[in-house]
């Protein structure tokens, strides 16, 4: 039974987090029809913002605070560069971030070093739960991406901000014909999208080892959250995480982490075969 | 009010508008379009809007030159615009969809309230998803969404089409309405002869991107075979 909840959190502090990561997909992907491949090294980046501010003998909490604004600023400077030119064309916008991934990595192997680096976490102890004990950073981490979550639908669901997204979203040129400023709508979005990224990266940063390559770890499984969910919605990014994570964990716990990526990928093809529109999408008709 | 001066426009370098000139007088509160599928009717008010790029000529609004802005730029200089099939947002719930209408408004505007006197599908599919209305009820919401941003000149694409004839009467109401009380231009774009007959102080027929005729309110009245300019 201890088992079985322990078991229970850990997987929904993987799903948590995969839910952030695929939030800030969706929102670029439902406004702007691109495809970032760069989101993981949004996450990466503030994976390496915690450890920068905690080299040069910031706290902890400094960090997670700089990581979405300093990783915000950085997808302003993409968006502005490099993001906005293949806005709507697909495989332009993939091979446009893919190539922005690859030189923030190698920018951050530069910086760093190709090795991995260790974030004590902040938060020492752990709380008994029946006779386990479970830390209460992991706790930490889900009300973090928990608050995370819950801003993020604030935001879309009940601001002037919110809407106008969601207008545009639907109907880019309808929304531009009502006054909506659509150009500064896309670089908000984008920026949002990168400092969501970022602020997971800081806060999952003291239960993982950071290096250069960590942001595909998480990117792979929010993408196929994205697929599985369906693109057109926030929810959709929810469902998709707690599918893809809950049996991501469920196998690697029965047989082996190996085991449990057949698993995933064979059952993210059928289902996008069976709802090519995610689970939450359009249905064929 | 509208000046169009040798107007050239079109998609992927063709010319679909071909040297067109129309002037909307300040005195005319409806000006009605009329002409064939295919003959430019809806290129024009997308080019007006700034969603079509001018290749050549000019379009003026009170005198200030449109060409080079875009469409934000364009609604907020007070111009609204109903598209043909309407496009409303349709996950959007009704209410939502009037105060995307009203976000960007410059200055003054109707309140959701006010809106809701005149359209009372407002009041009645507040929180359903303006997708799942009736053409009709669409209509209206897209009337009272463009309203919301207190337009000085409005656009309306084929606002008839896909309505029951019997509701063409209403509509013809709520366009007069609008014109008298709140003191908005209209620029009407229709097939429906009757409808523009019915409301407009001047109309023009579109022929090829170009105009080739234009009746006031007393010509318009007085010809006879208006629907010769729809026959193919």
């Amino acid at each position: 039974m201890e088992a079985v909840l322990i078991f229970g959190l850990d997987t929904l502090n993987y799903v948590l987090t995969i839910a952030l990561v695929a939030l800030g997909l969706v929102i670029v992907f439902g406004l702007m029809r691109v495809i970032n491949m760069a989101h993981g090294e949004f996450f990466l980046l503030g994976a390496y913002c915690v450890v920068t501010v905690h080299g040069l003998g910031g706290s902890f909490w400094l960090g997670l605070c700089l990581a979405p604004i300093a990783v915000g600023l950085v997808g302003l400077v993409a968006e502005e560069l490099v993001v906005r030119f293949v806005y709507r064309r697909f495989l332009d916008s993939i091979l446009a971030t893919w190539g922005l991934s690859l030189a923030i990595k190698q920018a951050v192997v530069l910086t760093f070093g190709p090795g991995s680096q260790q974030v004590a976490p902040p938060i020492d102890g752990s709380v008994l739960i029946l006779t386990s004990e479970y830390p209460i950073y992991r706790l930490f981490i889900m009300a973090m991406a928990l608050l995370a979550i819950g801003f993020t639908y604030w935001l879309f669901l009940r601001t002037r901000f919110g809407l106008m997204a969601r207008a545009a979203t639907a109907d880019r040129d309808m929304a531009a014909v009502l006054g909506i400023d659509t150009r500064r709508l896309d670089r908000l979005t984008f920026v949002y999208g990168a400092a969501l990224a970022g602020f997971a990266g800081a806060v999952i940063a003291p239960i993982m080892s950071v290096d250069p390559h960590m942001g595909l770890g998480f990117l792979v499984p929010a993408f196929l959250a994205v697929l599985v969910g369906g693109a057109g919605h926030l929810s959709g990014a929810l469902l998709g995480a707690a599918v893809i994570g809950g049996t991501d964990s469920a196998t690697a716990a029965i047989w082996s982490p190996v085991v449990a990526q057949i698993v995933v990928f064979t059952m993210a093809v059928i289902v996008i075969r069976l709802f090519p529109g995610g689970l939450l999408g359009p249905r064929r008709h | 009010m509208l000046d169009v001066t040798g107007l050239v426009a079109g998609y992927g370098g063709g010319r679909v508008l071909d040297g067109l000139d129309l002037r909307l007088p300040g005195d005319a509160r409806i000006y009605g379009l009329l002409g064939r599928n295919g003959m430019g009717k809806s290129t024009l008010l997308k080019t007006v809007m700034g969603l079509v790029p001018i290749a050549e000529g000019s379009i003026r609004l009170d005198g200030e030159e449109l060409r080079g802005l875009g469409p934000t730029q364009i609604a907020r200089r007070r111009v609204g615009f109903v598209p043909q099939g309407r496009r409303l947002f349709g996950a959007l719930t009704v209410e939502e969809n009037i105060r995307v209408g009203g976000l960007c408004r410059q200055g003054d505007g109707p309140a959701f309230e006010d809106l809701a006197e005149r359209f009372p599908v407002l009041r009645e599919r507040r929180r359903t998803p303006a997708g799942l209305l009736s053409g009709g009820e669409q209509q209206q919401v897209a009337l009272a969404r463009a309203l919301a941003g207190a337009p000085r000149l409005l656009l309306l694409d084929e606002l008839s089409e896909g309505i029951q004839p019997s509701l063409v009467s209403e509509l013809a109401r709520y366009l007069v309405e609008m014109a008298d009380r709140d003191g908005l231009h209209i620029f009407l774009v229709e097939q429906n002869v009757q409808l523009v007959r019915r409301v407009a102080d001047r109309c023009g027929v579109l022929e090829k991107g170009r105009i080739v005729a234009e009746y006031d309110r007393e010509g318009l009245r007085a010809a006879g075979n208006l629907e010769r300019h729809l026959a193919l």
